[in-house]
């Protein structure tokens, strides 16, 4: 085996290799509660204008209540 | 198929031509029509598996189905890149596959993961150049089966709602005080049952059937 045929087949290959992204995965949070916030609202509210207000306010009460929990959670541990 | 139904103050039935009953272009008609078009849609639920928000679309909710396309879709794919195929593995983690297969492509994938394993059936190793993937591990291998497997479980909610949908629904009672300045008699929000206009308002181009 070659170096250069190594170097080719361990390039990234989209949608087959994994995104090297493993020392942030907690970032990857906030695209998927502002997608659940977004997904929920466009079913549930009944104008199509009024969905990014009221996606905003649900994806910053799950955020705030991610963090509240992990602090809870973070006082358990150390505290108790 | 040509008109839509609505329900008068009265209770009485109201026919609306339709494709011309609303007067706000952001959105087409909602209204429903029990005789033209049932409660019960299980081509748009199916349509919904295949591709998130078509059923939404065939129902006339275009600007709905587009939005959900789009969130779900980004989901699904944001899952799939980060984890890469092997995220799909229905014998690795069957529980989170169904929650994945919720959304039909991920079957098509999950079958492509499984003809690029070895003649063994197990994943290649991480380190081997001849691999056809590379198999995720860790937070990247979490993140990739939630985001997918979420991705499923909301285009649940949306197979939910375009599988039945009841006339009455909020969204339906919005259009109907849009149309005649009141809600529905006997709602919580509103008691009013001035008489609806003789004629509907006049329309833009925009409508549908929900």
């Amino acid at each position: 085996m070659t170096p250069t045929f190594s170097l080719l087949t361990l390039a990234f290959r989209p949608f087959l290799d994994p995104l090297p992204i493993d020392g942030y995965w907690m970032a990857l949070l906030i695209p998927m509660v502002i997608c659940i916030a977004v997904v929920y609202k466009t079913i549930k509210t009944d104008r199509l204008h009024k969905i990014p207000r009221e996606a905003s306010i649900l994806a910053a009460q799950i955020v705030a209540f991610m963090i509240l929990a992990a602090l809870a959670l973070w006082m358990l541990t150390e505290l108790v | 198929m040509g008109f839509v139904n609505g329900i008068g103050p009265s209770g009485a039935e109201t026919f609306i031509p339709y494709g011309q009953a609303d007067p706000d272009p952001q959105e087409p008609t909602v209204l429903s029509d029990p005789t033209a078009s049932p409660k019960w849609h299980f081509a748009g639920a199916i349509a919904t598996w295949l591709i998130p928000g078509a059923g939404h679309i065939m129902l006339g909710q275009k600007g709905r189905g587009l939005i959900l396309l789009a969130s779900i879709g980004l989901l699904w794919v944001g899952g799939f890149f980060i984890g890469g195929v092997g995220v799909f593995d229905r014998k690795g983690h069957p529980v989170w596959f169904m929650g994945q297969m919720l959304i039909a492509p991920s079957v098509l994938v999950e079958g492509y993961h499984r003809s690029l394993q070895t003649s063994v059936g197990m994943p290649p190793r991480p380190d081997d150049p001849a691999g056809l993937y590379q198999p995720s591990f860790g937070h990247v291998h979490e993140q990739g089966v939630l985001y997918t497997a979420l991705a499923g479980m909301l285009n649940l909610l949306a197979i939910m709602d375009v599988l039945y949908r009841d006339p009455k629904d909020s969204r339906h009672r919005y259009h109907y005080r849009k149309l005649y300045g009141t809600t529905q008699p006997n709602t919580p929000d509103s008691p009013n049952t001035s008489p609806p206009p003789e004629t509907p308002p006049a329309a833009n181009s925009g409508g549908g059937v929900a």
